[in-house]
């Protein structure tokens, strides 16, 4: 398939992943992409048999005792960049 | 006479009162207060704490009281990981300001068993790199460049200065430069094992899911584990058995149990004939050929002396392990970040517009470069319409490199080679080409792929520049990975 990236690829992966490159981060981002997949493509030689593998331990249900914890809601409170009445206040959204 | 790893020395000197856990602690500042503004290690240093800690050792020893196993020793700790009410940097702009809330699983275990934590060290950004060049504060520099012939520090204007590895690269020359006696450091595709080849130290990667992750602020979640860096492989016995362990805060702690302690017969193996050691082929092929020789020179020496059998063996998935490796952690990477919008913590807006150009903007002001590329090609790759031929991709070449792996593992106990195919280079060079960077992970990040336990053991000097050889074991054998690299340890001296 075609793997060539194009600038405006990286524009919309820009957007999606919150992040404003300059018109100059934008031409070396897509040359550092397009070099570093060229490179990946070895992958395409992998059987497309092969099972995918995202952790190397099996899944498993573990649980414990449901006790309540202590937690230090100061210290969490602390980074927030707005704070109003101990709640942390984000910019509008819509 | 038997020559004890220096770990045990230290330890045994502050147990019979000879040495006091103050006074250990005051050699290790004044090394930091006298070296670190050329080597660059620490990001914070604890010394009224370490002191206070130090003192409570003491008079735990005074008055013959159980003390813990690390009792007086000083340890440093990457900053990735959460100490309480310090600053956790991951030695970016964008957490560069934040207080931990929490102390992390591990640090909660130093404290318990009487470590005397000294301070933060520097490391690259959000541990993405393999030289420490990435760190957005500046650059921790090889204590090997300043070195004379004894291992001192005796030239710190040497004009030549070489990289300490990555990106755990300042908790590798902490214990190079002696500023502490052991270090916490954090392996995702070889960022422990890296810096302990180039600076000479001994470091080692826990099977996955050995160790707790909580209060560590995670790069790629399915590859990292946390581990010890020290001087012998005593010193990373010692601080795994602390360290590892069922923690209810990790799930993929749920069944670990603990790495026991080193005992007396730790460096001693009664059955070494027995022992078969996968010697991959794939391992010497692309490396620099002083490197090569140096590993295979001191494997034969380790393997005469011990009567260990050398297997050469192949493992062709080697070559898929950077692609899928680096195609995984783009992609777990990107998901990482995203809780770095300026808001909940670290950096803050300037301005309070619309919530996303407001997270746009302290993002792409306090991310650094490398950071920005992983979370593009993470982003891209994990898109609906490039999954399949990507990330997919890349789950499939994981499970092919693990089969591969887990059958060499299955006719041999260990696989041993080179930890870097190439000696440390020089500040400033690899930096240009980020491909370049990424291959130098070629020999390391395979362990990662698999969650095997894995470790890196000095075994020869280049020059001023050491060489690491690697030893991987199979998943859940870490005493018995670091209890060889203990005895090729003892091979190589005298």
């Amino acid at each position: 398939m075609e793997k060539k990236i194009t600038k405006q690829d990286i524009e919309r992966v820009a957007s999606i992943a919150r992040l404003s490159p300059s018109t100059e981060e934008l031409d070396g981002l897509t040359a550092d992409a397009n070099a570093i997949l060229e490179y990946f493509s070895l992958i395409d030689e992998i059987p497309d048999s092969e099972t995918p593998q995202t952790y190397v331990l099996s899944h498993d249900n573990a649980l414990r005792p449901d006790e309540e914890k202590k937690t230090d809601p100061k210290g969490i409170r602390r980074g927030f960049s707005r704070e109003q009445d101990g709640y942390m206040l984000a910019p509008k959204s819509f | 006479m038997e020559i004890l790893p220096k770990t045990l020395s230290t330890t045994n000197a502050i147990r019979s009162g000879k040495l006091t856990a103050s006074a250990n602690l005051e050699q290790k500042i004044a090394a930091v207060e006298k070296h670190d503004s050329a080597v660059r290690a620490f990001i914070e240093k604890y010394y009224d704490d370490a002191r206070k800690s130090a003192a409570q050792v003491d008079a735990k020893i005074t008055a013959e009281k159980p003390v813990g196993r690390l009792a007086g020793l000083v340890v440093a700790v990457k900053n990735v990981i959460a100490v309480k009410d310090r600053r956790l940097t991951c030695a970016s702009r964008m957490l560069e300001n934040y207080l931990s809330p929490y102390d992390a699983a591990v640090v909660e275990k130093l404290r318990a068993q009487d470590a005397i934590i000294i301070g933060s060290l520097n490391c690259d950004e959000f541990a993405c790199g393999s030289d420490n060049t990435k760190s957005a504060f500046f650059p921790t520099v090889n204590p090997v460049s300043f070195f004379d012939e004894k291992g001192e520090i005796t030239n710190a204007n040497a004009s030549e200065k070489y990289v300490p590895g990555g990106s755990s690269g300042a908790s590798a020359a902490a214990v190079a430069a002696d500023f502490c006696d052991l270090a916490l450091a954090t392996d995702t595709g070889g960022s422990i094992r890296c810096p302990a080849a180039f600076c000479g130290v001994t470091g080692f990667k826990p099977t996955y899911g050995t160790v707790s992750r909580y209060g560590m602020a995670d790069m790629a979640m399915s590859f990292e584990q946390i581990g010890p860096m020290a001087p012998d492989a005593y010193g990373c016995a010692l601080l795994l058995s602390v360290i590892s362990g069922k923690d209810y805060r990790d799930s993929t702690t749920s069944k670990t149990v603990a790495t026991k302690a080193p005992d007396a017969s730790f460096a001693a193996s009664a059955n070494n004939a027995k022992i078969r050691i996968g010697v991959p082929k794939e391992f010497f092929e692309g490396a620099d050929p002083k490197v090569a020789k140096a590993v295979k020179d001191a494997m034969a020496r380790f393997a005469s002396k011990t009567g260990c059998e050398l297997v050469p063996i192949s493992i062709p998935a080697v070559r898929f392990g950077i692609p899928a490796y680096y195609l995984l952690v783009y992609s777990e990477f990107a998901s990482a970040m995203q809780k770095y919008d300026g808001l909940k913590y670290g950096a803050k807006p300037e301005a309070n517009e619309e919530l996303v150009p407001t997270v746009s903007k302290v993002r792409t002001a306090n991310i650094g470069k490398e950071c920005k590329r992983r979370i593009m090609l993470g982003t891209y790759i994990t898109t609906k319409e490039h999954k399949d031929a990507w990330y997919t991709k890349a789950l499939k070449a994981r499970a092919y490199v693990r089969a591969q792996f887990d059958d060499a593992l299955a006719k041999c106990d260990f696989i041993i080679g080179p930890t870097m195919p190439n000696l440390a280079w020089k500040i400033g060079e690899k930096a240009a080409d980020p491909l370049q960077s990424y291959l130098e992970d070629v020999l390391t990040v395979p362990a990662n792929l698999c969650g095997l336990p894995a470790g890196s053991v000095p075994c020869a000097r280049i020059g001023k520049l050491p060489v690491g050889l690697q030893v991987i074991g199979k998943r859940g054998s870490d005493y018995e990975t670091i209890s060889l690299m203990a005895q090729i340890e003892s091979s190589l001296v005298g």
